[in-house]
């Protein structure tokens, strides 16, 4: 049996107790900051928050530190991506800039990028791991979404485990008859991705959807208008008080980022041309 | 009359074959009719008729008429009908709506717009029919595909139907969870005038309290009446279309068969028998001793090709997978990996071909330290086939699936081409060579999935739930190869459910409990001394309990085939 990492860990914290709409504020404040904070320190401090909330969940640190093992490619690639690194804005900041520039602004780019995905993604994760997904069902249909359609996202999260495990299995049978993504060239390494994994992953979610379909089919999803919900989710004085700081959060960050009060932390271009080029610039 | 279908031919939608032809059936209310026949002859698209499914999700062509509960299906939508019939599938993963298991029971009454009240009532009193109130406040991931199970059939009990549909229940967990599930049906009879109807490959859990058993082969049905009636008089062509009787109503009519009895009532399970224990020690003339060879300790003289030692590895998470395993096998050995879903088999096969590196301990395979060895390089000597039979396919052809592997480790076509003729003949895949693989039929790919690691000839074979979607006749076909490759000198391991095929056919038998090896040894011996153990009797076949029954003295080895307990009966006859 495969313990799966992204479903919801049933433990008891304040972080799991909160309303889902508190937590879905949170996430939002956290994707608002994280993409419109461009220094690389501050968004080390937002991924280090979301961190911390993970472990405010009692989600335990083992567990938490697993679940960024996925991150790892798409940073490996961010940093590391041509495109980013030769980006055309750059020779627009530096019209003849030297080969050193493009490569360390480049970097600075990847990097900051991969600090705003890591940080989108994780909050995400730790929102799956801390809200049982009937009630966010249950707040959206209060907001006034109808039920059908909040279960259609409450589905696609449900496939969310289907799909991990799916992949898993997929990625020990090839290795098991010899083959191995990992070790081809880039392109080769895409291309065999699609045709070795996203084929079958595709395949099996299909026939795990229609199975799915059957079984909601079966239980008179659907039937009428509006339906009943067991569970009532309280927002309570404390949900109110976490929402009015979040958004404070959210709208002073707003404030202070769009009328450039925001202090730079780091500059790694600079910190750089220190390291390398203590007497001059680089280029 | 609780069911009615007259004339009825369907249809998928863009497919000429009609998957089932000219049915014509009545069940009545509170019966119990169990469903049985070869993979792909029409049991679920029968089932899916009965709620509405088809044709209203599904679509297709359908002729004839299917009256539920007065109710013809085509006039009635699925939601109509789904207060009436309630069904519960056999993917334990995928057929849940929701996290949490009181969510998951909720569901059904949800949707109905029940008082919430009434919601919680059901929901206790779902719980528990299927024995399963401590499980309420668990997420769903947290269950054994035994409890998912449960947990579905709670469910479904909580739309209060009329009908209870069951497709395979069984098929994806363990004997413990299968036995626990047939419990929950007997309680559910018990308590409740539910008509239920199951499809399922396991006869001896759930033929014996059934009312009838209906046989379909190729989308018709070719018998219908009282279980054993049909099991007697259609038994050739039964086992011809791949349909396995109970194996103490195979011992019987053999033993029927050899005039060592007269007794038409064949027991249909172990149950059957003991709860008329004293009539059948008579039967065997009660000085009866059922004793067979004592097993030597060793299944095989060969050199040792896996050696494990204090193999211990943790799930993401910390939890602990495997504790401490220690094991070694020698070449040419045929073993059965048995234990619950859960118990670590899985995780365990995973590091013998490298894909799991130990946390601590060591593996190696044919000399090969594991954590050092590429996993492409012990492959091409350890063939392992995995549990869910579409997702290790990934060619666009049969031809290109079975050359998969043999392109990747760098051989060359060529030299191949008379093997391939061979492997594709041996599994029934001739005339497929250019099919899409995932176009298949289940029982098509898992032979598809032997073929692909079997035509690079490796040394040692590794086989997870290898009888998944297959019916006996071809169940018997993989069992019979394997012995034969067995008998060239590989070396076989296979983890599997089904008792009664691992007991005729491997010589060694490993038990896994909690990440542990807790029983090892020949066969007859370990199934012998799980016998009378509560946790450890699900693995252990009816005639193995059957002879520790009928045997008043302790004996080690009790038989645990037909064939071995039919062999003892006579020498002592014959004596």
């Amino acid at each position: 049996m495969i313990k799966l990492k992204y479903t919801y860990v049933n433990v008891d914290s304040k972080v799991h107790n909160l309303n889902p709409i508190v937590k879905v504020l949170w996430i939002t404040c956290v994707d608002v900051l994280a993409i419109l904070v461009w220094d690389i320190a501050w968004l080390g401090l937002i991924f280090l928050s979301v961190f911390a909330v993970g472990l405010a969940a009692n989600l335990g640190r083992r567990r938490l530190l697993d679940a960024m093992r996925p991150l790892k490619p798409l940073v490996i690639i961010l940093l590391f991506s041509p495109s980013f690194i030769l980006l055309p804005e750059l020779r627009i900041l530096s019209p003849n800039p030297s080969l050193i520039t493009l490569l360390v602004e480049g970097v600075a780019y990847g990097i900051t990028i991969a600090l705003r995905f890591s940080c989108i993604i994780y909050s995400a994760f730790i929102f799956m791991m801390t809200t049982r997904l009937n009630d966010l069902a249950y707040m959206l249909v209060k907001l006034g979404m109808p039920y059908r359609y909040s279960f259609m996202i409450i589905t696609s999260f449900r496939l969310i485990p289907s799909l991990e495990k799916y992949a898993e299995n997929i990625k020990y049978a090839q290795l098991a008859r010899g083959l191995n993504l990992d070790r081809a060239g880039i392109l080769r390494r895409y291309f065999n991705f699609v045709k070795y994994t996203v084929k079958p992953l595709l395949i099996s979610a299909l026939r795990g959807s229609l199975t799915l379909a059957i079984s909601m089919d079966s239980a008179c999803f659907g039937a009428y208008r509006s339906r009943v919900f067991l569970n009532d989710v309280p927002y309570s004085k404390q949900d109110v008080f976490i929402s009015a700081v979040i958004l404070l959060i959210m709208t002073l960050s707003i404030y202070v980022i769009f009328t450039g009060r925001l202090p730079i932390l780091f500059d790694f271009s600079e910190t750089i041309r220190r390291l390398f080029y203590p007497s001059g610039k680089i280029v | 009359m609780s069911i009615s279908i007259r004339d009825l031919w369907y249809r998928y939608p863009g497919s000429r074959e009609w998957v089932l032809r000219n049915i014509n059936l009545n069940i009545n209310s509170g019966e119990m009719v169990c469903i049985m026949g070869p993979s792909a002859c029409g049991k679920s698209t029968l089932l899916y008729l009965l709620n509405g499914i088809i044709p209203h999700a599904l679509g297709g062509e359908m002729k004839g008429r299917v009256v539920v509960e007065s109710l013809d299906t085509r006039e009635h939508d699925v939601y109509e009908l789904s207060t009436i019939v309630s069904l519960v599938q056999q993917d334990p993963e995928n057929q849940f709506r929701t996290f949490t298991v009181k969510d998951e029971i909720a569901f059904g009454p949800e949707n109905l717009l029940i008082p919430k009240h009434e919601i919680l009532e059901r929901v206790e009193q779902s719980l528990q029919i299927v024995n399963a109130k401590h499980l309420a406040d668990r997420t769903m991931m947290e269950l054994s595909g035994g409890e998912k199970q449960r947990i579905a059939l709670a469910a479904a009990l909580s739309m209060k139907p009329k009908i209870l549909v069951l497709d395979e229940p069984t098929s994806n967990i363990d004997p413990k969870g299968a036995v626990e599930l047939a419990q929950n049906l007997r309680n559910i009879r018990s308590k409740t005038n539910i008509t239920v109807i199951i499809v399922e490959h396991r006869l001896d859990l759930f033929l014996w309290m059934s009312d009838r058993l209906i046989i379909m082969n190729e989308g018709e049905i070719v018998c219908n009446g009282a279980p054993r009636s049909v099991l007697q008089k259609y038994q050739g062509l039964l086992l011809k279309i791949g349909v396995r009787p109970p194996q103490t109503f195979e011992l019987f009519d053999r033993l029927s068969n050899l005039g060592v009895i007269n007794n038409s009532h064949y027991p249909l399970s172990i149950e059957e028998i003991e709860e008329k224990a004293e009539f059948f020690r008579q039967l065997f003339q009660s000085d009866f001793c059922v004793c067979t060879p004592v097993s030597s300790g060793r299944t095989s003289e060969g050199e040792v090709v896996i050696r494990v030692n204090g193999l211990t590895y943790d799930y993401p998470g910390g939890i602990r997978a495997l504790d401490g395993i220690d094991l070694e096998v020698r070449k040419g050995e045929f073993i059965g990996i048995i234990g619950n879903n859960g118990a670590g088999k899985t995780t365990f096969l995973l590091h013998l071909i490298g894909i799991l590196k130990p946390k601590s301990g060591n593996v190696s395979v044919l000399g090969m330290d594991t954590r050092t060895t590429p996993v492409s390089i012990i492959a091409r000597r350890v063939g392992m086939v995995f549990q869910y039979p579409s997702q290790q396919l990934f060619e666009e052809s049969v031809r290109d699936e079975i050359l998969f592997a043999p392109k990747n480790f760098s051989m060359r076509e060529n030299e191949l081409y008379d093997r391939f003729k061979e492997i594709s003949k041996t599994f029934d895949l001739e005339g497929l060579e250019d099919r899409y693989p995932q176009s298949l039929s289940v029982g098509q790919m898992r032979r598809l999935n032997l073929a692909s690691i079997l035509i690079y000839d490796p040394d040692i074979i590794i086989l997870d739930e290898p009888f998944f979607g297959q019916d006996y006749g071809h169940v018997e076909r993989i069992m019979g190869l394997l012995e034969k490759l067995n008998e060239e000198g590989k070396t076989i391991m296979i983890v599997s459910h089904n008792i009664v095929e691992l007991a005729e056919h491997v010589r060694r038998l490993i038990l896994f409990k909690d990440g542990r090896i807790i029983e090892d040894g020949p066969t007859r011996r370990v199934m012998n001394s799980m016998v009378d153990k509560e946790e450890k009797q699900y693995f252990c076949t009816p005639v193995c309990r059957l002879s520790r029954l009928l045997t008043k003295h302790a004996v080690l080895e009790a038989p645990t085939t037909v064939d071995e307990i039919l062999s003892v009966l006579m020498r002592r006859r014959q004596s």
